[in-house]
């Protein structure tokens, strides 16, 4: 066989091994995507015909009389809560699994649990616990003299509450941070040693610069996740009391699939891409700043 | 951590550390060990109060409830059946397309797998409502296909997680296979697949846990009580009519359970298979 047919071989075989993740692509990715920003122009009430509309469904997130934006109000200020909270706090949980202390293994498996429990299982268990009158939260904070709260009752309470629960379900983040660390040269900090370094000056100029591709990673996760979170609000709160948990991706939810608004909830999940990719860019594009690799290789794959 | 080593003996300080890493254990645990307390303590015990941190009875009742006045045992058996299918389709479909992009030199090869990370990216929210109207439009609701069809083309992170594998074992095994005359495909099957227990492991505990406890596409797609899977039994048991918060505990229990055995069986597999994912940077 010629070195020439043995390439158009390789290039063959490769196009076919590719071919299923291909036509899924086409078929429930781009080819809906598509069609959802056609229809995004038009009004659609699903069983009724379709009419071009124009910018008109824009024009209705924009509406300063409406609902999509205090919605996306609401859900910039949770991201903003939620992404630095499980950041620092699975960063945190990753420090301590990584010291030198019996336990850290299972404790590794422990604390992760909470993040396997499903959306309904996850949210009903929040709402129980939350009662006001009898759940485990009010009476652990009675032996404080605290409360009783009303966790999910009060609407100045409301949205911190479903803040809450989201850092029990830390453990991707936290997994990636306790390989990087890990991933530290060990003699970096036998230098540090030698220098006289304290335990925080090295966490300080060793690990933290180390870690900040996992960081970055973290970040931008943790970022699309928590904007689309929705599973929480349906359970618990159903976006309320007084509309106080009604986040953005609840709306999205309940023009799509109770309202059957197809090209009003078309607009408003294009409307929403456009808003995580452009905090995803601007991450990225700030991380030339912050981020530090140790090879070129390293960046991004 | 700014301590004084003079004051502090390495010891005390490793004591407290250890102190503050059971801290963090019971809390984090608190939820998951309040549903399994709660499924077993009997329906009188669930709005008793004070609650009774550490269960005082014992009782089955709540299970007898869940399995008796719900539709569970059918929640069950869909969800068995969904999260079979998924596992066995795509984590065959994702290691054989990532082969592909790890091994073979094609033109756009690298264009191709930066869309597959990107498409792993893409919102819920942003292909659910596309999606949606897809499947309707070919009279999938109420059927189990949303939920499985796509997954059988590759689901991205698995593409990825297999092709970074992948690419660490030696191009020299592949050659070898060429020369005895082993076709692509067969180099794949008989000398790759092998080698790929450790990703295959881990593609699989995540599509359990993600078939599993997958919520928010069943509760779009399936309405009749026939097609229900777990996570909608739980979900639609607490209604303004009937709210049996014992059963919930219950069920919840049983369906955690699950999770949570496969994750303490396969941890080194789980937590091994995210180090080798590149991800670290």
């Amino acid at each position: 066989m010629s070195r020439h047919s043995i390439k158009s071989q390789e290039r063959m075989s490769g196009y076919l091994l590719i071919l299923p993740w291909f036509l899924g692509f086409l078929f429930f990715y781009s080819g809906p995507m598509l069609f959802s920003f056609i229809i995004s122009f038009c009004n659609w009430d699903y069983f009724k015909d379709l009419t071009f509309i124009g910018l008109d469904n824009y024009f209705r997130i924009f509406d300063s009389a409406g609902h999509a934006l205090p919605a996306m109000g609401r859900t910039l200020k949770f991201v903003f809560l939620e992404v630095p909270l499980q950041l620092v706090i699975s960063l945190a949980v990753a420090m301590l699994l990584t010291r030198k202390i019996p336990g850290t293994r299972i404790s590794r498996t422990l604390i992760y649990l909470p993040a396997v429990m499903s959306g309904a299982v996850g949210g009903l268990i929040w709402r129980y616990m939350f009662n006001t009158q009898t759940g485990l939260f009010n009476y652990l904070l009675s032996f404080i003299g605290v409360g009783p709260i009303a966790w999910i009752e009060n609407p100045d309470i409301a949205l911190y509450s479903i803040v809450l629960t989201g850092i029990w379900a830390i453990g991707q983040p936290m997994i990636l941070f306790i390989a990087a660390i890990q991933g530290v040269p060990k003699t970096y900090y036998e230098v540090a040693e030698v220098d006289g370094a304290g335990k925080f000056s090295q966490f300080r100029h060793i690990t933290l610069p180390m870690i900040t591709p996992t960081i970055l990673i973290n970040t931008i996760i943790i970022l699309i996740l928590q904007f689309q979170m929705l599973a929480p609000i349906i359970v618990i709160t159903s976006g309320g009391p007084a509309k106080s948990t009604y986040l953005y991706s609840y709306l999205e939810y309940e023009n799509a699939f109770k309202f059957l608004k197809m090209g009003y909830a078309s607009a408003l999940s294009w409307f929403m891409f456009v808003v995580i990719l452009t905090l995803t860019l601007i991450i990225m594009k700030s991380s030339r700043k912050w981020v530090f690799y140790q090879s070129e290789k390293g960046k991004m794959l | 951590m700014i301590l004084n080593k003079r004051t502090i003996s390495p010891a005390f300080f490793k004591g407290l550390l250890f102190l503050l890493l059971i801290l963090t254990v019971v809390t984090f645990l608190l939820p998951v060990y309040w549903v399994f307390i709660k499924a077993v303590n009997g329906p009188i015990a669930i709005f008793k109060y004070p609650p009774d941190l550490f269960p005082k009875r014992f009782s089955l009742d709540n299970f007898r409830n869940g399995f008796q006045d719900y539709n569970t045992v059918v929640g069950f058996l869909n969800t068995l059946k969904i999260v079979a299918i998924n596992i066995a389709g795509t984590t065959m479909v994702s290691a054989i397309v990532a082969y592909g992009f790890a091994r073979m030199d094609f033109p756009g090869r690298n264009i191709f797998f930066v869309i597959v990370i990107a498409s792993i990216l893409i919102p819920w929210d942003v292909k659910v409502i596309p999606q949606f109207m897809e499947f309707s439009h070919l009279g999938w609701t109420n059927t189990f296909l949303p939920l499985i069809v796509p997954m059988m083309f590759g689901f991205p992170f698995y593409i990825f997680v297999f092709r970074q594998f992948i690419i660490q074992i030696p191009y020299e095994l592949d050659e070898a296979g060429i020369i005895d005359g082993c076709s692509r495909i067969g180099v794949f099957f008989r000398i790759l697949l092998p080698l790929l227990k450790p990703p295959i492991m881990t593609v699989m505990v995540y599509e359990f846990v993600r078939s599993w406890n997958d919520f928010l596409d069943p509760l779009i797609y399936l309405s009749k009580m026939s097609k229900y899977t777990l996570s909608l039994t739980i979900f639609y048991m607490i209604t303004p009519f009937m709210m049996d918060w014992g059963a919930v505990m219950a069920i919840s229990a049983l369906a955690v359970l699950f999770p949570v055995l496969m994750f303490f069986l396969m941890q080194k597999y789980l937590f091994g298979g995210l180090s080798f994912s590149g991800l670290k940077g």
